[in-house]
């Protein structure tokens, strides 16, 4: 096969490939295609995800008695002070239930549902800042679930199969969180840069009272995260006079790679999501009935 | 004969399997900026040294398994794949008669094909890589060129 047969196949694939481009970005059709097709590939994934999981389990079980007995210790040791945060957690969440009762508000947080995920240990693009989890559709796992591990706020589920799903990452170019500064209760916007440490908080203005250290939890208001969870610490704030905005960097709380575990939640205030984008639809519905109005009347 | 192409096959769906379990498989972060382009690597040499048996369908195909793999918009890879074995294919007389080095250099250029035209896709994404490093997988592809033909040819003709 060559000269003007191999031109015209090779013409086909490139129309092929645009076309799968095109509805992979734009449209939504193409995501059981993506399920379907990685589920074939998924035992590769676990393959190469097999050594890592072996040379785990080798040196857990060559640890000497004497490591294992320090670790339960220190382990003891941590569980102690866990418990005795949570007796304050538990006394305060009661005082706070109590002055809500007073202000006549209803809760906004109860204790969401949580799976523990293994990330396997593949690599994704370079410019793409994602990890694969070993929870897919068969436990629920659903698009744009948020993804927590034991020190802050990892990313959010972006494509799901059966055995495994793809979680962005914070610092992937194309994440943003809201979040709050626990300081001041300013509110802003945390981006990605697409590097594997890299947080942006944007759009601050020059005049505003940001510094360096300052702790920031997710705010909970684009309704994907949940509230309240920490996201990173501001480490650099540059006053650029050329520019609009400040500059801030953030680095993210959770350690976004070489983690092993992960936590996925399932947000209890789902019902509430759905109410208020209820209203938000029956909201739009009046406005353009109104505008649909003011247009008769005009004409 | 039939067993010489039997074993062909086999040489070939083993180097590909081979060259997906490297590019997923995991690196420190800082070292994954120069990790060969290993499937365009493989591909171009089978694309070179059989007359058309491995050719744009294959690339194409593979390309949709990587960009599976690897989380980029479906199509990506598969198109820049089927381009770069493309180009092979036409080139393949001249390529085979150049010694090592001189097809080292084509691959290189080849490879900066290849991730410029990535580098494209992705910027028309909004999602451009961030990093000027992205730019150095090019140089070890190039680097690793010689040794890839080197094993792969004595794979194909069966020697140990």
């Amino acid at each position: 096969m060559r000269g003007p047969m191999l031109g015209i196949r090779t013409i086909l694939f490139l129309l092929l490939s645009l076309l799968l481009m095109l509805l992979d970005h734009n449209t939504p059709y193409l995501s059981k295609v993506r399920a379907v097709l990685s589920d074939v590939v998924s035992p590769l994934q676990y393959v190469v995800n097999w050594p890592v999981d072996v040379v785990d389990w080798v040196s857990t079980s060559v640890t000497t008695h004497s490591r294992l007995l320090e670790e339960n210790t220190s382990l003891r040791a941590e569980q102690v002070l866990l418990n005795a945060r949570m007796e304050k957690l538990l006394s305060l969440q009661h005082e706070n239930h109590q002055l809500r009762a007073l202000l006549d508000s209803t809760p906004q947080t109860k204790t969401a549902r949580m799976l523990v995920a293994q990330v396997l240990a593949v690599d994704s693009a370079t410019y793409l800042q994602q990890i694969v989890i070993n929870r897919g559709s068969s436990n629920q796992v659903f698009v744009g679930q948020p993804v927590i591990d034991a020190s802050g706020v990892v990313g959010q589920v972006v494509s799901v199969s059966n055995l495994t799903s793809r979680v962005m990452l914070l610092t992937d170019s194309q994440s943003s969180i809201p979040v709050q500064d626990t300081r001041n209760t300013l509110r802003g916007i945390v981006n990605g840069d697409g590097l594997y440490d890299g947080l942006r908080l944007v759009h601050v203005p020059m005049t505003t009272d940001v510094k360096v250290g300052d702790n920031l939890i997710s705010s909970g208001l684009g309704l994907r995260y949940p509230m309240g969870y920490p996201v990173g610490t501001i480490t650099r704030v540059s006053h650029d006079s050329s520019q609009t905005f400040l500059t801030i960097t953030v680095q993210p709380a959770s350690r976004l790679v070489n983690n092993r575990l992960v936590l996925l939640v399932w947000p209890s205030e789902q019902k509430t999501i759905k109410s208020a984008r209820q209203q938000l639809a029956v909201l739009q519905q009046l406005s353009s009935q109104r505008k649909q109005m003011t247009g008769s009347l005009n004409a | 004969m039939r067993k010489l192409a039997r074993h062909t096959n086999f040489a070939i769906i083993l180097s590909l399997l081979l060259a997906i379990v490297f590019t997923i498989m995991p690196l420190p972060s800082w070292a994954t900026w120069f990790r060969p382009l290993w499937v365009l690597l493989v591909l171009c040499y089978w694309a070179m040294a059989l007359d058309g048996q491995v050719g744009v369908g294959w690339a194409w195909l593979l390309g949709l398994l990587l960009d599976i793999l690897q989380g980029s918009v479906m199509g990506e890879h598969a198109l820049v794949l089927s381009c770069c074995v493309y180009l092979v294919c036409k080139l393949r007389r001249q390529l085979r008669l150049n010694p090592l080095w001189q097809q080292a250099v084509v691959i290189f250029i080849l490879c900066l094909f290849y991730q410029a035209t990535v580098y494209l896709i992705q910027g028309m994404l909004g999602q451009a890589p961030a990093s000027g490093l992205y730019w150095f997988a090019m140089f070890t592809s190039a680097l690793v060129w010689p040794w890839i033909f080197i094993l792969l040819r004595d794979l194909r003709r069966g020697r140990n």
